[in-house]
């Protein structure tokens, strides 16, 4: 362990993040912190490091500003000696980010909206201040030790990272149309990057990657027609999520309050789902009983869907509930899907 | 000099809320800054309350509020549903959010009727030019009027 500023001592990596590495570390003031190291790149000349430096460290006085139940708290951020790294401390979250849950499937609705309303919550608080986050993905929202989510790396990245170097998978995927384009960003870029989390989380990797990539297709327009969506997903969160994805900036919500009001009004059936290459499974409780559906993928045009409910402990027997008449579309195993879970 | 107040009305699972700039000086305009409805979040309501008491602080913090006017309850003329239960739940979440943040004051028609003015708050509510003379700014509702109406009726406190 290494002592880097008085009272700050480095422990082991917790991981790695666009900016540098994350360490554990344990602070005189606040206990257990999350230490982010960021340091110079390799090939990066002093020109181009002295301007990174310079706006990391203008965002510094920003950063420590922003207190808000949702938004990671920083404490302090310092050059280290030799000038070839830059030490932020600040909120350790125990329970880490949202990058595994979203890399182990689809999230249930109710986990999503929870997640979305409490990001719209810090979001709101950044922006009243005059703040963007800019970099709104699974990887950098945090749960704490009583499972809030807070955000993390806000203010980090520039328009010109964006503009120029945003190159990192799943960074890039959330780039706004307008950015695309060459505007600048603003709350609006914000609001379209909270809508293509809130997709990817709904979906999970899996199914989030079986699509053409964001970052190749946004740039063309009409990017909400293209969605994909698992079939339990309601209407309403598709209208929602295609809102915060409209090309016209002028035509997404207009603030994270907009979201929240709009989150309040969705609906969270509780469907368990998990998705691999070639089914997709879902599972909902009902009293003591368990419903179940499968979408199985024989080949790319044929298809086929059952469902049925079985008891869980007690006795009882299968019961069917719906399926396809042998092997059909993926169209219409999507239509028959949807319309079953609507019921 | 001016300071900000909020005048907030709760009906059922609705939130209005709006966001004055008040001068000093009573014979200025109140100027609205914003006029916004929040809606409960659907499903366990424990969850909706804390959303909508989180939000409650942030408004406050976010806007340097000075002072919050929150319509009192009041029993209804015809027997009491559970909607008027509910909805009385949410004022005081409401009220408790907003006292932990700024300074809080709740007001009843009743009393805004007796003491503002020489009308009834309802004919207040109905004539244009009552908020022609009394209002600028961003656009109010006519059906965020009532809360308005909370800020102007306490604009001497």
């Amino acid at each position: 362990m290494a002592t880097v500023v008085p009272g700050l001592k480095i422990g082991k990596k917790i991981g790695n993040g666009h900016f540098g590495e994350v360490f554990l570390g344990q602070d005189s003031v606040h206990g257990e912190v999350a230490v982010k190291v960021l340091s110079r790149k390799s090939g990066q000349s002093d020109p181009e490091w002295d301007a990174h430096k310079k706006s990391f460290l203008a965002e510094a006085q920003n950063l420590s500003k922003a207190r808000h139940a949702n938004v990671v708290q920083v404490y302090s951020i310092e050059e280290l000696p030799g000038g070839d790294s830059i030490c932020f401390c600040m909120d350790y979250c125990l329970k880490g980010s949202l990058q595994s849950a979203y890399d182990a499937g689809p999230i249930t609705m109710l986990e999503v909206r929870k997640v979305a309303t409490e990001v719209c919550l810090g979001l709101d608080a950044l922006h009243a201040r005059g703040m963007l986050h800019r970099d709104i993905k699974p990887g950098n929202i945090l749960l704490d030790a009583n499972g809030v989510a807070k955000l993390g790396d806000f203010g980090l990245v520039t328009d010109n990272l964006i503009l120029g170097y945003g190159s990192q998978v799943g960074y890039s995927d959330h780039i706004a149309y307008e950015v695309w384009q060459g505007e600048g960003t603003s709350a609006r870029t914000d609001i379209w990057a909270l809508g293509m989390t809130l997709y990817r989380l709904l979906h999970g990797k899996t199914w989030y990657e079986l699509a053409p990539a964001p970052r190749d297709v946004v740039e063309h327009g009409r990017f909400a027609d293209t969605l994909q969506w698992l079939p339990h997903i309601p209407k309403a969160w598709r209208r929602s999520i295609r809102k915060m994805l409209n090309d016209d900036k002028t035509q997404r919500y207009q603030s994270a309050h907009q979201v929240l009001n709009a989150l309040s009004t969705l609906p969270t059936p509780l469907w368990a789902t998990t998705t691999a290459q070639n089914l997709v499974r879902w599972e909902q409780l009902v009293g003591n009983r368990m419903r179940v559906i499968e979408w199985a993928t024989h080949t790319p045009r044929k298809h086929e869907w059952k469902a049925w409910s079985e008891p869980l402990a007690a006795p009882g027997r299968k019961m069917t509930l719906g399926g396809s008449n042998g092997l059909i579309s993926k169209k219409q195993a999507m239509r028959e899907l949807e319309e079953f879970f609507s019921k | 000099m001016s300071k900000h107040r909020v005048g907030i009305v709760v009906v059922g699972e609705r939130v209005t809320v709006v966001l004055a700039e008040v001068p000093d000086d009573e014979t200025d305009h109140i100027i609205i800054l914003s006029d916004s409805s929040w809606t409960i979040q659907q499903g366990d309501r424990g969850e909706a309350l804390s959303v909508l008491h989180q939000r409650c602080q942030n408004f406050c913090e976010q806007h340097k509020v000075e002072m919050v006017v929150v319509k009192a309850s009041a029993l209804p003329q015809s027997g009491v549903r559970l909607a008027v239960l509910e909805s009385a739940e949410v004022r005081g979440v409401v009220i408790a959010a907003v006292a932990s943040r700024t300074k809080v004051k709740i007001l009843s028609k009743a009393v805004i009727s007796r003491t503002y003015g020489e009308r009834k708050v309802d004919e207040y509510l109905k004539d244009n030019s009552f908020w022609d003379d009394k209002i600028t700014g961003a656009k109010l509702k006519i059906a965020s009027r009532e809360a308005a109406m909370l800020i102007i009726a306490s604009r001497a406190d």
